[in-house]
């Protein structure tokens, strides 16, 4: 018994590894025939305005079934969208259906948790692009950064850092006199010890922590604006876009192998 | 000369030592000879030798360190700043080895020819130039050719005079063309950079302890900056994560929480996939989790931060116990993965791969790795060492620098710009002499990674051609010896090919220590980047974009780079045959290997150096690609063995790849599964073992005995031979080639520089002093030169120059009343020097050195003007050997600080005596037990009598079946005026061979009748008579013969001294003594412990029981109870040492009768 349950699109008949040398070349060869050669229509991004450029995100939800968006027809479009541009860092949060499988009790000693907190980094992408076959033309918009959102469960370190507050309240509370006297010494900061700087992950990490929020408007795909988004992406049904490959067969396979 | 050298052309055909096979006549096949495949296509042999050499993998390893390696360790560490100055920096732009900007790459600066270093003990060694630009005050400065030291060029190197130069043009370089080069000369030795065998870096390794209960998958990450292990273990049942740095177990779903995979799903997504029974395997370590209250990812961040034990390093800023635990997720656990921002994606999936195998192996305890796979192992070669120790030392001079420039910007006002390159120049030795002790002292200290390692050089044993091959073919492995597991000395099935089956030491390094098989290559490093961008492109999906249900489910593939899963593909199939389709073409570098593991739903691409390979002939739709055509085009020169590759006819293959394949043996096994087949069967043996005539009749012991042998035999060293001052240099007068040769023989020129004469033997028992092997020799054949050889031994003296301006000085011979020189100096010239070709006596003197008396007088505090006379005394050089020697060479030269160096080499001829060590090429080492006059031995019909006789004893219990063959096709090559071949799984048909004996009239078993030298009459029984190759070993009576009545004793113990050096006297040990005790003969024993050793006579008090003198008691202050007595030295030695510890042993005397 398989834990998940597998999505309807993804059943796909893959065979486990049992192909021979031999299939490969018959597959090659024989099974292979061309049937259907389309057109392909690059549709770059129009520009939000003079000198700015419209990024196309990917948002993934891993955990969620491809069914189910976050959208108004299931009751949970996102209540509210953040973004941290330095960090390039999103965060969701989605309404929960308190209607069901909804602990009250539990969601008391969360400070009254209704929602969920998805977020997670964007990663630029390359080669990805957003295909549409729309009257006989695929048009590809490309791509240029995807995140994969996973619950964050802000509400539970929320809880943990009020209490650790608490506790240290009524250490303090408790000996209130135990202040101890401090020897204070002024030292003069030279120049040259600087502190050296953090790096890596931690840098980013303090970055993100330093950055503020910004609030993002989020649009449901079912209202009238994202439809006319979408027309506007897939607006050109001019043929002066189809790309053409200058490339022989020879050229482009010296050009994969390259930086 | 360097106007006659040829640019960076690889194809010098004239002289080329591998070109005459390839010529159109050659051993007696012409072009218009019909060309069959399957017999000729070993001509890929010598042509894929031809581009590569014998010791390419030290070559390739040390260029691509010159070319490549050594511009990324610069762009590593490429600024300098300052921590006073904010404004300045120091950055490296480029840097190169032997040229400077000016001159085009490719050339290079003329440098001391190597065997002037030899001779002269200096260093061949290259300048290193950097290119700088820094700043002065406001300006900019770009400098360029700034030399920081030199760095030692591996000879025969892209870096080394003799690269690419003409036979003719190694002669006037006084170098012998046949010399494979690869080794380093580090002053006036040559050093080798052995092979050290590792297991591989970045990669899961799974293994289990059944008894335990254990499975653990390990991963050493190994970054320029860091070496570090990382461990997912079970434990009861569950897993946890074990790193040096945490100072306890993290349970896994902690550590992929702070990994930053959140959800419980996820994680079992990623672990288990869909498996019911993986799940059911790790559903219990959720619990764990959720038994420490660790749910989020600050929460595991925490928790692991409060678990890290903290090294605070200088200035370092203190860290929360989250940005502990940050830090330790992002950058100590599984090092080679560093995140730098945000996205631990890419980690995550490498420890949950971790833990999957770990699943998987707690399932199914066959899905383990295994440590001794060739294909786990990494070779470290030269110039990733020499990478290492340059990177440590370039690290170590930047910070020097940093302080140097530091400190002075300091100073508040400076009189002057600061011009940073004035305090780079002062400590620019560094670099220089490290690399150069490194080398010679064989210690490798890498500070960054507190590494010390010793005896990773050796000096090339020039003993003999094979032996100095066989050196650089050498892979020395990092397990103890002591160690009590068979598993990694134990012959793997993935060597073959790739090591040699036959060339181990016997003893305690036995499978330790391997050698390359003929035609292995050893990968260099390769850029990741492009692999993971085409990789992409042929179709896999990246992880970033990946739904982690999708990477483990049925069908899917995971693509691994060097270790790393960057994607997945549902058509692993497909995938793998266009990359390799992609590779055939030369689109993808050769080296790059690609493999399906079914087992793990893997394919794995490694790009990383170290990997051994050997090229294939492919092998499509049941048809080898290498065609006539192509085999002509070889043999006419058209083709070479790059555009065999180009072509897409053979192809390298790594042990992982290889795995992934069907190989032929011979063409006649193809069929249409078959992929591959193998250019020459021969080739799973390596240079030593390939001397071996038909070692595929030979028990395979004796095949490794003579491996060992072969390297000790004398022969013909190099050209340059007599050119050569070495400590100790063997040398045969009159070497052949064998009359049974190999392929390998003639590609390995062993048949130039050849070790050891064709005797003719007859096997038989001839006079009772041919047991044990012992061989019966003939008197005639040694005074015809059979098994002589010359020993050249150097002696080196330095004249010194001492502080207070006196030096050594080598002083003229003294004569006698009649003007003649004294015995002592007849050998000396009027220079005080040794002449050429004199004969030294024992109590010679050939070097009449002469010490300042005052060398160690202070100059200092005397007058200017008042210059001492300088005095001297005598402190010759004198020959000391029972056998003379002659002078063969005098060289006086000046060392690197000045002072002059005398070298003089003496010879000795010496002919064959009784004791001296003789071989075959099977094993079969004998001494010589007789000499005998020609006219007492056996002769045939022709009046042939042997040169050896050889008892049969010694062929039932050994199976040398080979030897056999070895003298029959012998015997049929000299009736035949021909040579025959022996080569491995090949050669000379015993069917032909026998045929031509019987067409000259021989019996067609080898053996004739012989008659009694002594009687005339005929032997009763027929001889196995006929020629076969002997080896003269090393090991010589006269360098062993020693006996001592008298002699020198140790002056702590005054026992007699220890070995032959010291005339020392022959222990009687203790098992000897054991053997006296038992017979009880108490007053033998009593002779040989102390009589005849270190008797000594001590006054003993017997009042106190302490030892006093002159019969006085010291303690006591009387001498009315000393009593005399003999006790060994030793005896009395350890009482007083006893004395000293504060402990008094009291000797209390009583009468005996």
């Amino acid at each position: 018994m398989s834990l998940f349950v597998p999505e309807e699109e993804e059943v796909l008949e893959v065979p486990v590894y049992t192909q021979t040398i031999e299939d490969i070349q018959v597959a090659e060869e024989e099974e292979d025939p061309v049937e259907w050669e389309i057109p392909v229509a690059m549709n770059p991004l129009p520009a939000s305005g003079p000198g700015e450029e419209v990024t196309f995100s990917l948002l993934q939800f891993p955990g969620r079934p491809a069914k189910r968006p976050y959208n108004i027809e299931t009751e949970s479009m996102p209540l509210h969208s953040r973004y941290k541009e330095a960090s390039q860092s999103i965060e969701l949060e989605i309404p929960m259906n308190t209607g069901r499988f909804y602990d009250a009790l539990k969601a008391d000693s969360w400070n009254q948790v209704t929602t969920q907190t998805l977020g997670g980094p964007f990663v630029e992408t390359d080669g990805y692009y957003v295909g549409v076959l729309d009257q006989g033309i695929m048009k590809l918009i490309p791509l240029h950064r995807s995140a994969q959102l996973r619950p964050t469960f802000t509400h539970i370190d929320a809880k943990k850092d009020a209490e650790k507050a608490m506790l240290k309240d009524a250490m303090k509370a408790e000996n209130p006199t135990k202040s101890k006297e401090i020897l204070v010494q002024m030292s003069v900061k030279s120049a040259s010890d600087q502190q050296p700087r953090l790096g890596g992950c931690l840098a980013a990490t303090k970055k993100f922590d330093e950055e503020e929020w910004e609030e993002l408007e989020w649009v449901d795909e079912s209202l009238e604006q994202s439809e006319t988004v979408r027309r506007v992406l897939l607006r050109s049904n001019d043929l002066s876009k189809v790309v053409e490959s200058k490339m022989s067969a020879d050229e482009y396979s010296a050009m994969l192998f390259s930086a | 000369m360097p106007s006659k050298r040829k640019s960076e052309d690889h194809h010098h055909e004239e002289t080329d030592t591998f070109s005459e096979m390839l010529k159109p006549v050659y051993k007696g096949k012409t072009m218009t000879d019909q060309i069959n495949t399957a017999e000729d296509k070993w001509n890929l042999l010598p042509a894929f030798l031809k581009v590569k050499g014998l010791v390419k993998q030290h070559l390739d390893s040390f260029n691509y360190l010159m070319d490549t390696d050594l511009r990324k360790i610069i762009e590593a560490n490429e600024t300098i700043l300052s921590d006073v100055d904010p404004e300045f920096y120091l950055k490296y732009l480029d840097i190169r080895i032997g040229h400077k900007s000016t001159s085009p790459p490719g050339t290079r600066e003329v440098i001391l020819p190597p065997h002037e270093c030899r001779l002269r003990d200096l260093t061949y060694s290259a300048p290193i130039y950097v290119d700088v630009e820094y700043t002065r005050g406001r300006k900019i400065i770009m400098h360029r050719d700034l030399e920081i030291g030199r760095m030692p060029i591996m000879l025969r190197s892209n870096k080394c005079v003799l690269d690419g130069r003409t036979e003719e043009e190694m002669a006037l370089l006084n170098e012998c063309p046949l010399d494979p080069g690869g080794y380093f000369i580090v002053n006036g030795t040559e050093k080798v950079i052995l092979v050290q065998e590792q297991l591989s870096k970045n990669r899961i390794i799974v293994e289990a302890d059944e008894k335990k209960n254990i499975v653990q998958a390990s991963v050493t990450s190994s970054t320029h900056e860091r070496k570090s292990k990382t461990y997912v273990v079970t434990k009861n049942d569950k897993i946890y994560l074990k790193h040096n740095s945490i100072s306890e177990e993290v349970p896994i779903v902690i550590v992929l929480k702070a990994a930053g995979i959140t959800s419980d799903l996820e994680i079992m997504q990623l672990v288990c996939g869909d498996d019911p029974v993986y799940q059911d395997l790790f559903v219990v370590n959720f619990e764990e989790a959720a038994k420490l209250n660790v749910y989020t990812q600050k929460e595991a961040l925490e928790y692991i931060g409060l678990k890290v034990k903290t090294m605070r390093r200088l200035n370092a800023p203190r860290l929360t116990v989250l940005q502990e635990g940050t830090e330790a997720v992002a950058t100590t656990i599984i090092a080679h993965l560093t995140v730098s921002d945000l996205n631990f994606r890419e980690k995550a999936l490498y420890i949950s791969m971790m833990t999957r195998r770990v699943v998987m192996a707690m399932h199914d305890p066959t899905m383990v790795d295994d440590r001794d796979y060739v294909g786990n192992k990494r070779l470290e070669l030269a110039g990733q060492l020499m990478s290492l120790l340059f990177e440590d030392l370039f690290k170590k001079f930047n910070s020097d620098f940093k302080a140097n420039i530091d400190k002075i910007l300091k100073k508040p006002n400076r009189a002057s710009e600061f011009d940073a390159l004035l305090s780079i120049n002062i400590h620019s030795n560094n670099i220089t002499m490290g690399l150069n002790r490194a080398i010679s002292t064989g210690n490798w200290s890498l500070k960054r990674f507190k590494m010390e390692r010793a005896g990773v050089t050796h000096v090339l044993s020039r003993l003999s051609y094979i032996s100095a091959l066989g050196m650089m073919t050498r892979i020395s492995s990092q397990f103890e010896k002591s160690r009590k597991v068979s598993g990694p000395r134990a012959l793997q099935p993935s060597q073959f090919g790739m090591l040699c089956t036959a060339d181990t030491p016997e003893g305690e390094a036995c499978g330790l220590v391997k050698n390359l098989a003929l035609m292995t290559h050893i990968t260099t490093d390769d850029e990741e980047a492009p692999v993971k961008k085409l990789c992409f492109i042929l179709g896999a999906e990246d992880i970033m974009k990946l739904d982690s249900s999708a990477i483990n489910a049925k069908g899917t593939f995971g693509v691994y780079l060097n270790g790393t899963l960057i994607g997945a593909t549902r058509f692993p199939a497909k995938f793998v045959t266009s990359f390799r389709t992609l590779r055939r073409t030369g689109r993808v570098s050769a080296f790059i290997s690609i493999y399906t593991n079914e087992h793990q739903f893997a394919v794995h691409i490694a790009t990383d150096g170290g990997r051994i390979c050997r090229p294939l002939i492919i092998v499509e739709n049941g048809e080898s690609r290498v065609k006539a055509q192509h085999l002509a085009d070889l043999l006419n020169g058209e083709m070479n063995f790059d555009d065999f590759l180009a072509a897409g006819l053979v192809e390298y293959m790594d042990v992982n790849e290889e795995n992934d394949s069907f190989i032929a043996l011979y063409e006649k096994d193809i069929s249409s599964v078959i992929t591959h087949m193998e250019i020459e069967p021969f080739t799973v043996l390596g240079a030593v073992a390939g001397l071996i005539p038909y070692p595929h009749h030979n028990q395979s012991p004796r095949n490794t005995y003579q491996c060992a042998m072969g390297k000790q035999a004398i022969g013909a060293i190099a050209y340059n031979q007599f050119k050569r001052i070495d400590t100790l240099l063997y040398l045969m007068v009159y070497p052949q080639q064998p009359m049974v040769k190999t392929k390998t023989i003639e590609l390995i020129d062993y048949d130039k520089l050849p070790a050891g004469q064709n005797a003719t033997v007859a096997v038989m028992s001839y006079s009772g002093y041919d047991i044990e092997d012992a061989l019966v020799l003939n008197k005639a054949s040694l005074d015809r030169g059979f098994g002589r050889c010359q020993v050249l031994k150097k002696n080196t003296t330095v004249l010194k120059r001492y502080p207070n301006h006196t030096k050594d000085i080598v002083a003229g011979m003294r004569v006698d009343e009649n003007g003649d020189p004294v015995f002592q100096h007849q050998s000396l010239g009027p220079d005080g020097l040794g002449e050429v070709g004199m004969r030294v006596e024992t109590g010679q003197v050939y070097v009449n050195k002469h010490v300042p008396t005052n060398a160690g007088e202070s100059v200092l505090g005397q007058p200017q003007a008042h210059q001492p006379i300088e005095e001297h005394r005598e402190t010759p050089v004198t020959y000391r050997a029972p056998e003379p020697s002659y002078i063969d060479q005098v060289m006086m030269s000046v060392s690197d600080n000045d002072q002059a160096l005398i070298k003089v080499l003496l010879r000795q001829t010496r002919r064959p005596e009784l004791g001296d060590k003789f071989s075959s090429r099977h094993g079969q080492k004998g001494v010589c037990g007789i000499i005998v006059q020609q006219e007492d031995l056996p002769f045939n019909d022709d009046g042939i009598s042997p040169d050896i006789i050889m008892n049969p004893h010694g062929f039932p219990s050994r199976m040398t079946v080979g030897k056999m063959i070895e003298l029959i096709s012998g015997k049929a090559g000299v009736l035949d005026g021909s040579l025959q071949y022996g080569t491995c799984f090949g050669g000379s048909k015993l069917e032909d061979m026998s045929k031509i004996l019987v067409d000259k009239g021989f019996s067609y078993s080898g053996k004739d009748m012989l008659y009694s030298g002594i009687t005339g009459e005929c032997l009763q029984a027929y001889i196995f008579f006929g020629p076969i190759y002997y080896q003269k070993l090393k090991h010589m009576v006269m360098d062993k013969m020693h006996a001592r009545a008298r002699g020198p004793r140790a002056v702590l113990t005054r026992q007699p001294t220890e070995g032959r050096s010291r005339d020392g006297g022959l222990r009687l040990g203790e098992m000897e003594r054991d053997c006296v005790i038992a017979y009880g003969a108490s007053q033998l024993l009593l002779e040989r412990l102390m009589v005849s050793s270190d008797a000594f006579e001590v006054d003993v008090c017997n009042s106190c029981g302490l030892m006093g003198y002159n019969t006085w008691c010291t303690t006591c202050k009387s001498s009315e109870h000393v009593i005399k007595m003999t006790i060994p030295y030793a005896a009395k030695l350890l009482f007083q040492e006893l004395l000293a510890m504060n402990i008094a042993p009291r000797l209390k005397l009583g009468d005996v009768f």
